[in-house]
C-alpha cells in the first residue's frame, strides 16, 4: 500500500512526476507513453468508475471486470494502474498480461492462462493474481469459451480484467461473469486540463485556439489529442489553431456544419462561399465530402427525414468522387442539390 | 396452482374459491384484540408458508430503507403491536378506537396518527367512488399477483427481445403437472394461499364467474407482437412454483400454519366490501381531485353485444412511443413511492408518454403496471386508439380513467409512500412481511455461514443468534476471519437446492433422473420411467448464461451422493481426448480405482461418479471431433453424464438429439430472483429499494449472476442504490451481443426506432447495420414488404388512399434499396471502396427502413434472405448456359444471352418435349439433333433445367424407361465434340490413392473449394501422364461406366478418395465437416455474395 500512498504525491504534482519518471529517455518517448498515468489518481475522466477502481485498489477483492469504450480514453491505462496499485511489488509474478500481439488462441487459454491461474503466488490478503486481457474483443469465441469455467473455478486466486472496444465481441457468458465498466469519451474540459499539464511540462508554446482545435479534433480521444499536440509541436513549434488543423488535416467540422446549415436555409451563395473557403484551404474533395457525411448525421437542426435526404445526395457525390471525379464542381453541385432539396419545386418549373 | 385453475374451470372448484375471501375478512372484524390474533396468524403464514408471495407486493412499494430496519424476526412476530413499528415506514395503529371499527384504515402513517380517527368518519362516507370500490376487494393482495404476472411477463418479453435469443422463459406446463401431487398433499394450507396466488379465482369468486379470466385471455391475445398468449398463465404458475419451493424450505413449520389458518377461513365469508381499509380524507381528496377523463365508449357500441370489431394490430404495434414525446426531465417529480399500492394500466397511444416511459415512471414511484385492466386496476391511463377489449373492461368495472396529466398530477400530489391510502397501507403491510422474510433468510444464511466458519476455523466466533444489523454482522465476520475475499457470486452461490432461483421442476427432474440412474442402468435403459428420462444415460441442461445451470448440476449431484468429475471448455476436448480421457471415468470397473485415491474416507465401492461436461457448445475449432465423440460416449456411458450448454439449437449440437434427455432451463422470473437478491443486499448492508432490484433484474435479462455482480460493484462505493442509479447501471451493464440478422431487421423495421420519441440517432441505426453488414441489406430487402408502414397510418380512415400511400412508400423504399446496390457495387466490386461502408449503411439499410418502418405483425417470422440461394442457382444456370453456348458455338453465332433467349426455348421443345411426347421412338431424333449442335448428354439435362414457365423441369414427365434408353443409346454411340474440357476428363485412379495419406485438413480444404480445384489438379496430372485411356471420349465402352458412376466427375471422386481413408475415420470426418462448416459457413456465403453480387443483383 506504500505505492498507493505515493500516488497521492503523484496526483499532486501530476505530470511533473510522470515527467521525472521518463527523464532518462526523455525525448525518445512519444508523449503518449511518457505521460501515461501511473496511478489511478492520474487517470482522467470517467470519474465514477475510476473512483470505484480506486476503492478496489485499496480494499482488494477485485471482481472480474470488462472495461469497454472508445480508443484513447484510458482503458488499458486504468487496468495497468489498478494492477500496479493492487499488487505492488508482486506485479511481476502476479500479473499475466496478454494483448492482441500475443497469441491468445484456445491453446494459450487452456495452457498458459489456466496454468497461471493454478499457480500459487504469495500475496497479501485480499489480493488475487490478475490476468489482463487487453483488446479482448479480438479473441476468438472459442478462446473466450475456454475462459468461462476457469474464471469461476479459480476465482479464489485469480481475477480477470478485460479491455475491449466493443463489448459485444465478448461472449455473453463472460459478460455475465464480469462487472462491466463502460468508459465514455472524455469531456473537452478533461482533455484540456491534461493537455495544459503536458504543455507546461514540455514547455510548449500554445495559443488558446490551438488547444481548442486539439480538443476538437480529438473528439474525446486523449491519446489522439496528445499525439496531435506532439506532432504540432514538433512540426511548427507553436500550437495554434491553424497549425493544429494543418497537422490534423481534416476540414473543420464547425465550418462544414455552417455550410450545411446554409444549405438547409437555401442560402446557396453562403454555402458555396464556405465551400470555396474549405477548398481554398487545400482539403481534398474526399476529405470534405466525408466530413460532410459525418456532420450531417449528427446535425441537430435537421429532421431525420431531411438528414436522410442530405445523406443520399452526399453519398452519391461521394461515390462520384471515389470514381475519380474529384473536382470542385462536384462539391458545388452537391451543395446546390442540397439547397434545392428544401426549396419549393415550383421554383424550378419553367415559366409558361 | 395450475391444477386449481383447471379444476375451477371444470366447475368443481369447491375448495379454492371458498378459501379466497379469507385474508380480507380475517382482518377487519375483531378490530381490537382479536384482530391482533388474526394479524399474527397472517404474519406467521408469511413467515412460514408463502414467502414467495410476499416478494410480490414488495416490488414497488417498499420504501427505500426498510431492509435495514431493526425489526428482527423475533420482534416482529413476538410482540406484535407497536414498539418498533412506529418508527417503521408504516406503523399500524391497531389499537385504535372502535369508532372506526368497520372501516377505519388499519394503519396510519406515523405522524398522522392523531388525525386518524377524525379522518375515519370522513372516509366512511366517502366510500362511493369507483376507486374505493376497487380498493375494497382486498386489492393489493391479489392484484399484485396479477400485476406481477403482467409485469414480469412483459419485462421478460422485453428481455427476450433485447437479447435476441431463443431461450424460452418462465416455467411451462410441465411444471404444473409435476406439481400436482405435492399440491394435493398440502391442500389444506394450500387453500389459504390460493386467494393470493391467482387473481382469476379471486375475481370469479367475488363476481361473475367467467368474466375476468376470459378477459385476461383476451388481453393477452391483443398484444401479438410482444408475447405468446400462454405467457400470462405461465407466469402465474411460476409464482406457484415458487411457493412450492418455499414450502419445501419451510416444511417444518407448516402444521402450525395450517392449524391457524383454519379458523381464519371459517370466519371468512361475510363482509367483503365493508371492512376493506379506506383512504384517509386527505388522500381521498387528492385522489378525487385528479382529473379523470371519460373513456370513449368501447368502439362501435355493438361491440358489447358480441359483435366485436376486429382489432387492427397495425395501428397499435407502434404505440410504444408517441409522436410528441416528452423528455424524462419534463416529467413530474413526486414523493418517493407515492404511487405505492396503486395499479395502473396503460392503454392506447398516449400523446406525450411512451408506454415504456410511462411504465418506468409508475414503477419508479412504487406503482404497479399491469398489461390488462381488471377489477383491481386503480387507474387506467388512456390514450388514443385504446383496444376495444380494454375499453369494454373499463366500462364493465367502471374503472377510473385518467390521461397523462392525471398521472402526472397523481405523482405530484400524493404523499410519500402513498400516504395512508388504503392501497398504500396494504402495500406497506405486504412489504413488511416480505422484509421479515428477507431478514429471516439472511439470518439463516448467516447461520450457515457461521457453521461453515465453524467448520473451517477452530474457534468459531459466537454472536447473538438473533439477526443483528448487517453492519455489526459484517464487523463480526471481519473480526473473525478478515475480509471475505471471495466474489459475491461465489459467496452467495446457492448451497441448497432450494436456493436455486427458478427452474425448480427442471432441477427436480434432474434429481429424479440421477436417483433413478442405477435402477435404469440395471434395466438396461429400457424403461422410460415416469418422466421418460429412464432411457437416457445423459442429460443435457441448456439455457442462457447466469441462471444457475452449472450450479444446479453440481448441487444435485452432491445431493444425490455423487462425486463429480467436471470437464469444461478450458479443457481440450478433441475426439481423441474425449475418448481416451473419459475411458478411465466411464466404466464402472475402473471407477473403484479412481476413487480409492480420493482423500475421503468413504469406502470406495459406494462412491458414485457423475460426469459434468460443461459448456459443450464451447467445443470449438480446437476440439475437432469432440462433439461426435462425446455423443457417442453418451450412448454407452455407464455413469450418469450431465452436459451443459447455452444454445441447444446450434447445428453443432445436433449429434446430441435423441441421445440426451433435454432439460431446458429458463430465465427465472423477476419474483424468483428478487427475494434472493434482497437477501444478499440485506446481508451486505446495502439498501436497495424493490423497484431498483426489479429494474436491475429486468435490465440484466434475469441473469442472476450479473445482478449479484452489479450489486457487489455498487456496494463498493455506496450503501444505497437509487432508482436512477440502478436504471443507469443496468443500462451500462446491458450485455451487448451482436444481433443476429433476423433481430436487426425486426428492430429497424418494427422496433419503433424511427419514432421521434425513440431518441435513436442516425448513428444508432447505422450501428445496427454494422452488426452484420453483409446480411443487413439482404435481410431488409427480404422482409421490407412485410410491414404495415406507419407512415401510411395517417390515412387510416381511407382505405384507398392508405393503399396508395403504402404503395408509394414501398416504391420509395425499393428505390432506396436499389441505390444501395449502386453503392454496394463500388464496395464489393472491382473498386473495393470500403470507405463507402457508412454510406452503404445509410442507403441500403436506414433509408429504406425510414420509409416502410412499421409493425411487422402479420408478417410472420422474419424470413432469411432468399438472395443467397437465388444467387447460387443463378450462378449454376449461368454456368450451364455458358457450357451449352460453348458447345453450340460451332453451329451458332449467338452469344450466350442470345442462346438463352432464342435457342433454348426451341431446344427445349426439340430435345425435352420430343422425348416426352414420342417416347422411345424419339430417342434417335433427339440424339441426332444434339449431335448436330454438339450438345452432350449433360447439356440435355442442362436444357431441361433451364426451362422456364410452363417449360419448367417439374412440368416435364419423361418416362424413366425412355430416359434410360436415351442414356444407353447415347453412350453407345460416339458423338462429335467441339472441344474437351478438363473437368470431363477422368482422373487416374492413382491420383486418389496418392491423396490418401494427406491429412484431413487438406481434404477439407480441397473439398470446400469444390470441383474446380480438383479438376485443376487432375488436369495437371493428366498432362504429365498423357494417358489416353483416361480420356472419357476416347475409350467409349470402358468409359461408360466411369462416366455414369463419376457423373459429376471430380466431386464424386473426392468422396471415393475419402472413403479410402477407411471406415474408422468416417465418423470423425463427419464431425470435422460440421466443425469446418461452422467455421466456414460465415465467411463463405459472404465471399460469394460479394463476388457475385454486382452481377446477381443486376439480374435480380
Amino acid at each position: 500500500m506504500a505505492r498507493a500512498e505515493s500516488s497521492k504525491h503523484a496526483a499532486s504534482n501530476g505530470a511533473a512526476k510522470a515527467h521525472a519518471n521518463g527523464t532518462t529517455t526523455n525525448y525518445e518517448l512519444p508523449w503518449v507513453e511518457k505521460y501515461r498515468p501511473v496511478f489511478l489518481d492520474d487517470v482522467v475522466g470517467n470519474t465514477e468508475t475510476i473512483e470505484r477502481l480506486k476503492i478496489i485498489a485499496k480494499d482488494g477483492n477485485m471482481p472480474h471486470v470488462i472495461i469497454s469504450g472508445m480508443p484513447g480514453i484510458g482503458k488499458t491505462t486504468s487496468i495497468l494502474c489498478l494492477a500496479r496499485q493492487l499488487l505492488g511489488d508482486a506485479y511481476k509474478e502476479a500479473v499475466l498480461e496478454l494483448n492482441a500481439s500475443d497469441e491468445r488462441g484456445i491453446d494459450v487459454v487452456r495452457n498458459r492462462i489456466k496454468g497461471f491461474a493454478q499457480k500459487k503466488v504469495t500475496l497479501p490478503g485480499g489480493r488475487q493474481k490478475l490476468v489482463i486481457l487487453d483488446e479482448a474483443d479480438s479473441m476468438t469465441s472459442g478462446a473466450q469459451q475456454a475462459l468461462r469455467r476457469t474464471m469461476e473455478i479459480y476465482s479464489g486466486t485469480t481475477r480477470f480484467a478485460f479491455a475491449c472496444n466493443q463489448s459485444n465481441k465478448i461472449i455473453e457468458p463472460l459478460q455475465s461473469r464480469c462487472a462491466i465498466l463502460r468508459y465514455s469519451r472524455l469531456t473537452d474540459a478533461q482533455v484540456v486540463k491534461r493537455i495544459y499539464q503536458i504543455c507546461k511540462a514540455e514547455n510548449v508554446e500554445y495559443s488558446d485556439d490551438g488547444i481548442a482545435a486539439l480538443v476538437f479534433s480529438a473528439e474525446g480521444d486523449m491519446r489522439q489529442a496528445i499525439n496531435n499536440l506532439q506532432s504540432t509541436y514538433a512540426g511548427f513549434g507553436f500550437v495554434s489553431g491553424d497549425n493544429v488543423f494543418r497537422v490534423v488535416d481534416s476540414p473543420h467540422p464547425v465550418k462544414v456544419q455552417a455550410m450545411l446549415k446554409s444549405c438547409q436555409e437555401q442560402k446557396v451563395d453562403e454555402a458555396l462561399d464556405s465551400l470555396k473557403e474549405l477548398w481554398g484551404l487545400g482539403y481534398s474533395s474526399h476529405d470534405i465530402i466525408t466530413t460532410m457525411f459525418k456532420v450531417t448525421k449528427t446535425l441537430p437542426t435537421l429532421s431525420e427525414h431531411t438528414k436522410l435526404e442530405f445523406v443520399r445526395e452526399i453519398g452519391f457525390t461521394h461515390m462520384r468522387i471515389l470514381e475519380g471525379v474529384q473536382t470542385y464542381l462536384q462539391l458545388a453541385g452537391c451543395i446546390a442539390k442540397l439547397c434545392k432539396l428544401n426549396m419549393k419545386p415550383q421554383l424550378f418549373a419553367l415559366p409558361k | 396452482m395450475g391444477s386449481d385453475i383447471r379444476s375451477f374451470f371444470g366447475g368443481s372448484a369447491s375448495a379454492a374459491p371458498a378459501a379466497k375471501p379469507k385474508p380480507k375478512e380475517a382482518k377487519p372484524k375483531p378490530r381490537g384484540r382479536a384482530r391482533k390474533v388474526v394479524e399474527e396468524d397472517e404474519d406467521d403464514e408469511v413467515e412460514e408458508a408463502r414467502p414467495a408471495k410476499r416478494t410480490t407486493p414488495r416490488k414497488k412499494q417498499r420504501s427505500p430503507e426498510p431492509v435495514l430496519e431493526e425489526t428482527t424476526a423475533g420482534d416482529f412476530f413476538g410482540k406484535d403491536v407497536k414498539p418498533k413499528r412506529t418508527e417503521a415506514v408504516r406503523p399500524k395503529t391497531r389499537g385504535k378506537p372502535a369508532a372506526a371499527a368497520g372501516e377505519t384504515p388499519k394503519k396510519v402513517v406515523g405522524g398522522k396518527k392523531a388525525e386518524a380517527s377524525g379522518r375515519s368518519s370522513g372516509r366512511k362516507t366517502a366510500k362511493a367512488t369507483s376507486y374505493v370500490e376497487l380498493a375494497d376487494d382486498d386489492f393489493p393482495d391479489d392484484d399484485m399477483v396479477d400485476a406481477d404476472a403482467g409485469d414480469n411477463f412483459k419485462s421478460e418479453a422485453r428481455v427476450g427481445k433485447r437479447l435476441g435469443d431463443d431461450y424460452e422463459e418462465g416455467t411451462d406446463e410441465e411444471d404444473e403437472k409435476v406439481l400436482v401431487p405435492k399440491q394435493k398433499k398440502a391442500m389444506s394450507e394450500e387453500d389459504d394461499f390460493e386467494p393470493d396466488k391467482d387473481v382469476d379465482m379471486k375475481d370469479t369468486n367475488v363476481e361473475d364467474d367467467f368474466v375476468v379470466p376470459d378477459d385476461d385471455d383476451e388481453v393477452v391475445e391483443e398484444k401479438p407482437a410482444k408475447k405468446a398468449p400462454a405467457k400470462a398463465g405461465n407466469k402465474r404458475k411460476a409464482v406457484v412454483v415458487d411457493d412450492d419451493d418455499d414450502d419445501l424450505e419451510m416444511e417444518d413449520v407448516k402444521p402450525a400454519a395450517k392449524k391457524r389458518a383454519a379458523p381464519a377461513k371459517k370466519s371468512a365469508p361475510k363482509k367483503q366490501k365493508k371492512d376493506a381499509p379506506e383512504d384517509s380524507a386527505e388522500i381521498r381528496a387528492i385522489l378525487d381531485s385528479i382529473p379523470t377523463i371519460e373513456p370513449p365508449p368501447p368502439p362501435p357500441k355493438s361491440g358489447e353485444d358480441g359483435e366485436k370489431p376486429k382489432f387492427k394490430y397495425g395501428q397499435h404495434a407502434n404505440s410504444t412511443v408517441p409522436a410528441g414525446a416528452v423528455d424524462l426531465s419534463e416529467l413530474p417529480q413526486g414523493e418517493e413511492n407515492c404511487l405505492a399500492g396503486l395499479t395502473f394500466v396503460f392503454t392506447g397511444q398516449l400523446a406525450r408518454l411512451g408506454r415504456e416511459q410511462g411504465g418506468t415512471l409508475v414503477k419508479q414511484y412504487g406503482g404497479k403496471v399491469t398489461g390488462a385492466p381488471s377489477k383491481k386496476t386503480s387507474y387506467v391511463v388512456l390514450g388514443e386508439d385504446a383496444g376495444p377489449k380494454k375499453l369494454e373492461t373499463i366500462a364493465l368495472y367502471k374503472l377510473t380513467v385518467i390521461d397523462e396529466n392525471g398521472l402526472f398530477e397523481l405523482i405530484k400530489r400524493l404523499p410519500a409512500n402513498g400516504g395512508d391510502s388504503a392501497a398504500a397501507e396494504k402495500g406497506a403491510e405486504k412489504r413488511e412481511k416480505e422484509e421479515a422474510k428477507i431478514i429471516k433468510e439472511a439470518a439463516e444464511m448467516d447461520k450457515i455461514e457461521r457453521a461453515r466458519l465453524a467448520a473451517v476455523k477452530p474457534k468459531p466466533q459466537t454472536s447473538s443468534n438473533g439477526p443483528s444489523t448487517s453492519q455489526s454482522r459484517g464487523k463480526d465476520k471481519e473480526a473473525a476471519q478478515g475480509p471475505d475475499n471471495r466474489l459475491w457470486t461465489v459467496r452467495y452461490a446457492p448451497t441448497l437446492v432450494s436456493q436455486i432461483c427458478g427452474n425448480k421442476i427442471q432441477v427436480e427432474k434432474l434429481g429424479n433422473w440421477l436417483r433413478a440412474f442405477p435402477k435404469s442402468q440395471r434395466q438396461g435403459f429400457k424403461l422410460p420411467g415416469k418422466d421418460g428420462s429412464g432411457t437416457h444415460r445423459a442429460v443435457m441442461i441448456h439455457g442462457p448464461p447466469g441462471i444457475g445451470k452449472t450450479t444446479a448440476a453440481h448441487l444435485v449431484a452432491k445431493l444425490e451422493g455423487y462425486d463429480i468429475v467436471e470437464s469444461n471448455a478450458s479443457d481440450a476436448r478433441s475426439k481423441k481426448l474425449v475418448e481416451n480421457g473419459l475411458k478411465g471415468v466411464l466404466s464402472t470397473t475402473s471407477l473403484m480405482g479412481y476413487f480409492s485415491s480420493s482423500s475421503d474416507v468413504v469406502d470406495a465401492g459406494k462412491k458414485k461418479l457423475v460426469l459434468i461436461m460443461d459448456e459443450v457448445d464451447g467445443m470449438s475449432a480446437g476440439d475437432r471431433g469432440g462433439v461426435g465423440a462425446l455423443s457417442a460416449v453418451c450412448k454407452k456411458t455407464q455413469i450418469p453424464m450431465i452436459l451443459i450448454c447455452n444454445d441447444r439449437k446450434l447445428p453443432k449440437m445436433k449429434p446430441f438429439d435423441y441421445v440426451t434427455y433435454d432439460l431446458p432451463f429458463k430465465r427465472p422470473t423477476t419474483d424468483m430472483i428478487r427475494s434472493r437478491i434482497s437477501t444478499i443486499a440485506y446481508r451486505e448492508g446495502l439498501k436497495i429499494p424493490t423497484n431498483v432490484i426489479n429494474a436491475l433484474i429486468e435490465g440484466s435479462g434475469a441473469d442472476i449472476r450479473q445482478v449479484v455482480n452489479m450489486i457487489s460493484t455498487a456496494k463498493l462505493d455506496s450503501q444505497t442504490l437509487s432508482f436512477d442509479e440502478g436504471k443507469g447501471m443496468s443500462k451500462a451493464w446491458e450485455k451487448h451481443i451482436v444481433l443476429k440478422p433476423w433481430d436487426m431487421v425486426a428492430k429497424i423495421l418494427g422496433g419503433g426506432l424511427f419514432n421521434p420519441a425513440a431518441k435513436s440517432s442516425l448513428n444508432d441505426k447505422q450501428e445496427l447495420y454494422f452488426n452484420d453488414h453483409e446480411f443487413a441489406p439482404l435481410m431488409l430487402q427480404e422482409n421490407y414488404l412485410g410491414t404495415a408502414p406507419q407512415r401510411a397510418n395517417k390515412y387510416n380512415g381511407d382505405a384507398a388512399r392508405k393503399k396508395l400511400a403504402t404503395l408509394d412508400l414501398v416504391a420509395k423504399a425499393a428505390e432506396a434499396i436499389s441505390e444501395g446496390d449502386l453503392v454496394d457495387r463500388m464496395i464489393h466490386g472491382s473498386q473495393q471502396q470500403w470507405g463507402l461502408m457508412p454510406t452503404h449503411a445509410m442507403f441500403s439499410f436506414v433509408r429504406p427502413a425510414s420509409y416502410i418502418y412499421g409493425s411487422l405483425a402479420g408478417h410472420g417470422q422474419t424470413r432469411f434472405t432468399a438472395w443467397l440461394g437465388k444467387n447460387s442457382s443463378l450462378g449454376k444456370m449461368t454456368r450451364i448456359v455458358k457450357e451449352i453456348a460453348g458447345h453450340m458455338r460451332l453451329r451458332v453465332s449467338a452469344d450466350r444471352h442470345e442462346v438463352r433467349l432464342t435457342y433454348l426455348p426451341m431446344l427445349f421443345e426439340k430435345l425435352v418435349r420430343a422425348l416426352e411426347r414420342e417416347g422411345r421412338e424419339g430417342v434417335p431424333g433427339v440424339i441426332e439433333m444434339m449431335d448436330a449442335y454438339f450438345l452432350t448428354r449433360e447439356d440435355w439435362e442442362g436444357v431441361l433445367e433451364l426451362g422456364v414457365g410452363g417449360d419448367g423441369a417439374e412440368g416435364v414427365k419423361v418416362e424413366s424407361q425412355t430416359k434410360a434408353m436415351f442414356t444407353r443409346t447415347y453412350n453407345q454411340q460416339s458423338h462429335p465434340l467441339p472441344f474437351m474440357k478438363a473437368s470431363q476428363v477422368l482422373a487416374p485412379k492413382r491420383a486418389a490413392a496418392k491423396e490418401k495419406p494427406d491429412l484431413e485438413d487438406a481434404f477439407e480444404e480441397s473439398e470446400d473449394d469444390g470441383v474446380a480445384d480438383e479438376a485443376e489438379n487432375k488436369a495437371a496430372e493428366d498432362e504429365e501422364a498423357a494417358d489416353l485411356s483416361k480420356d472419357k471420349y476416347v475409350k467409349q465402352p470402358k468409359k461408360r461406366k466411369a462416366a455414369a458412376a463419376g457423373g459429376a466427375g471430380a466431386a464424386k471422386k473426392a468422396k471415393t478418395a475419402r472413403k479410402g481413408k477407411g471406415k474408422k475415420d468416417e465418423e470423425e470426418d463427419d464431425d470435422d465437416e460440421e466443425d469446418e462448416a461452422e467455421v466456414k459457413a460465415k465467411p463463405k456465403p459472404r465471399a460469394k455474395a460479394a463476388a457475385g453480387k454486382g452481377k446477381g443483383k443486376a439480374k435480380k
